[in-house]
């Protein structure tokens, strides 16, 4: 017994000594060879200027900011579409995955072509025709105008935005209404009346008071159209919008099959028990039979998730500036190769592992809610 | 226990050797075809022609340099590269020479483990808008988008441009030329920027050539050139050499038609360009016959520019720099001594 524990201790021990020989054996190898490519190693290049602009960044960036943080625009850019095309992905997958399973026909139809449509084409093909779709649209000079409040054209989709002009001492008050108007929901729906009154009230005040003191510092700011493009307001260029289409409709597509096999996974016997307590469907569907299939639809999203994350970097096809685009642009100006993927790598795994860790906790949350 | 033995074998084939690499030139000689990195998507430097034959300036010099060593230019291989990936097709080693419009810059001859030969074509970077914008120099297009190729030193010609004449600009860059082209030619954006033999280039095969117009404005300076990798000087010589020789036979008017009887010539430059001195070119590592054969082949510079950028061409460039020192331009050539 003693001997053979000996024996497996040994073996993990030669085998980590194997690893660790390979780790240093490859990464001397590599030293060496981009040594005598007359290529130096080391992440220094990152604090270098750019030079490059990049078409759309969260934070103003000029051409004479570091690699670095065009590096951190570009990676705000893809979690910006990621968010937004799992947000859209869920909701549309969801509805779609309920309508697959209407009693009616043409519902039942136009779903299942959705589905295998968006399923069985690949998706740059999809991110290409949605690109090419939106090149389609007028040109600036010929803008869809609504009402000179927002603007459709090649260039994108011009909203206008809230502008605050007064100082810093206007959010805390804005927050603070919000997060009692917020206390006082969640203490409504616990039945604890009094409570949710005067917090609601409380609520009201602050918010009464902010706009009260806000009165000429909240301003909504308008998109106006110049000669080539548009100042003020806020922009969701076509590049985005190319991207976050082709990777909402296709991820859509398979949450809406995992979702139906989610509900389908329930027992009838659920259906008829809440039907003879005279239940409607809908209501069936959303406190019943939606939070058991939760169970068995989560952990399959979190690989849809995941999948979207890393499908964004199909952005390069068509221009979107995202983490794949700035960190290949880096690498060629700078020529540091092996550590510009390294870097990538490590971008990517952050944050698929940070997408896949906060759906298991959510997930074990919910079973241990479960099993009280 | 046998699994780590497993793995050791494993590491120790994975590792390549570390010994010196042979030359590039009996690579090249043992492999028998050059690879040459270039584009087959740009007329001019690199694009079919209607028989499927990529024609182009910089697919010349690709064949000048097969002629140089095998004395066949049809021994090379055509790898496309984009402005991204160009450089480490090179430095791994994919390629044995990048002919490909590109600009010679310090950092790319310094910091990226490459090195240029010589320049054969000075060109300038420049803007191409619709005409129908009425725009008539750089400065009338503040706020407009700008088609670039992401990692070329015109994205960071055109920052600095717009950055110094405090005009604001939103850059577009796709690394590919088509899908480039489709986003300014759908009107995505109002200006390409990048070489001017780029912007002549999508011109002439927009749908109406003359909907565009190339602005007067230089942004930069772009002599353009082959690279190889740092640290094989023959290689670097005979590249360098491939290209004076273009240069010499216009100044010393030897074409393809009249380079054999030239072989004869009086003139004794003329006569050891061409071989007349036996073992003249062994540390080249060439045949005494490698420069008659590039003109044989392929032709002198004039004719080379004439088939491919000139009026032979469907851009019709005027030389403009790029004329022999004897008629006011750049192309000087050391002597052949």
């Amino acid at each position: 017994m003693a001997n053979r524990r000996t024996q497996a201790i040994l073996a993990q021990v030669l085998g980590a000594v194997a690893l660790v020989a390979i780790a240093i054996l490859l990464t001397t190898t590599l030293i060496g060879n981009l040594a005598r490519l007359n290529l130096t190693t080391g992440f220094e290049f990152l604090w270098r200027p750019a030079g490059m602009k990049i078409g759309e960044s969260v934070f103003p960036l000029a051409p004479s900011d570091s690699f670095a943080w065009a590096v951190v625009a570009a990676i705000l850019n893809t979690i910006r579409v990621a968010v937004a095309g799992i947000v859209l992905a869920t909701i549309i997958g969801t509805a779609i995955g309920i309508m697959r399973l209407s009693s009616n026909p043409l519902l039942r139809g136009v779903t299942t072509v959705y589905v295998e449509v968006f399923r069985n084409t690949p998706l740059l093909l999809q991110i290409l025709f949605w690109s090419a779709i939106l090149l389609k649209l007028p040109a600036i000079r010929q803008a869809i105008s609504l009402g000179d409040w927002a603007f459709l054209s090649q260039r994108g989709l011009q909203l206008p935005s809230l502008m605050l002009h007064a100082g810093v001492a206007l959010w805390p008050g804005a927050i603070a209404a919000i997060l009692c108007g917020i206390a006082a929901f969640l203490l409504a729906r616990r039945r604890n009346r009094a409570a949710a009154i005067a917090l609601g009230v409380l609520a009201a005040i602050l918010a009464l008071l902010v706009v009260w003191s806000a009165q000429g510092a909240v301003g909504v700011e308008r998109p106006v159209r110049k000669l080539f493009g548009f100042t003020g307001g806020f922009t969701l260029t076509p590049e985005f919008c190319a991207l976050l289409a082709g990777l909402t409709a296709y991820t859509a597509a398979f949450i809406a099959e995992i979702v139906r096999g989610g509900i389908l996974a329930i027992p009838s016997g659920q259906w008829e028990a809440a039907r003879s307590l005279g239940l409607r469907n809908g209501a069936i569907l959303r406190h019943i039979v939606l939070p058991q299939a939760l169970r068995v639809i989560l952990p399959a999203m979190t690989s849809q998730y995941v999948g979207l994350v890393k499908n964004s970097s199909l952005a390069v096809a068509i221009g979107y500036p995202d983490l794949f685009w700035a960190i290949s642009t880096a690498i060629n100006v700078t020529g540091h190769a092996v550590e510009g993927v390294a870097l990538m790598m490590v971008c990517y795994l952050v944050l698929t592992l940070g997408t896949s860790g906060a759906m298991n906790t959510w997930y074990s949350r919910m079973i241990r809610r479960g099993a009280r | 226990m046998r699994l780590a033995a497993l793995l050791i074998m494993l590491a120790l084939g994975l590792v390549p050797t570390l010994s010196h690499a042979a030359s590039t030139l009996d690579t090249v000689k043992a492999r028998g075809v050059l690879r040459c990195g270039t584009e087959n998507d740009t007329p001019g430097s690199g694009a079919p022609d209607s028989n499927g034959v990529l024609q182009g300036i910089d697919i010349e010099y690709c064949r000048a340099i097969a002629a140089a060593v095998f004395g066949d230019a049809s021994k090379v291989t055509f790898i496309h590269t984009s402005t991204l990936n160009r450089f480490s097709v090179l430095q791994s080693g994919d390629v044995d020479v990048l002919i490909r419009e590109t600009t010679l810059l310090f950092s790319r001859d310094t910091q990226i483990g490459l090195i240029f030969a010589n320049t054969i074509m000075y060109d300038a970077q420049g803007a191409l808008v619709a005409a129908k914008t009425g725009a008539k120099s750089l400065a009338d297009l503040d706020g407009a988008s700008i088609c670039v190729f992401p990692g070329s030193n015109s994205e960071l010609n055109i920052a600095d441009y717009f950055q110094s004449h405090g005009l604001k600009y939103t850059p577009i860059s796709i690394d590919n030329a088509d899908a480039l082209r489709r986003s300014f030619f759908e009107g995505r954006c109002d200006v390409f920027t990048g070489d001017r033999l780029m912007l002549s280039s999508n011109r002439s095969i927009a749908k109406t050539p003359t909907d565009y117009v190339v602005l007067p404005d230089l942004l930069a300076k772009s002599p353009l050139g082959p690279m190889v990798r740092q640290g094989d000087d023959q290689w670097l010589n005979i590249v360098k050499w491939v290209v004076n020789v273009t240069f010499l036979a216009e100044e010393k008017k030897i074409t393809k038609a009249n380079v054999d009887s030239a072989r004869t010539s009086t003139d004794p430059e003329v006569k050891r360009m061409l071989g007349g001195t036996p073992g003249m070119s062994k540390q080249l590592g060439l045949n005494d016959d490698w420069a008659y054969q590039v003109i044989k082949q392929i032709g002198n510079y004039a004719e080379i520019y004439d088939r491919t950028l000139g009026d032979g061409s469907s851009l019709k460039l005027p030389r403009g720099l790029n004329k022999l020192w004897s008629d006011g331009g750049l192309l000087y050539s050391p002597p052949f001594l």
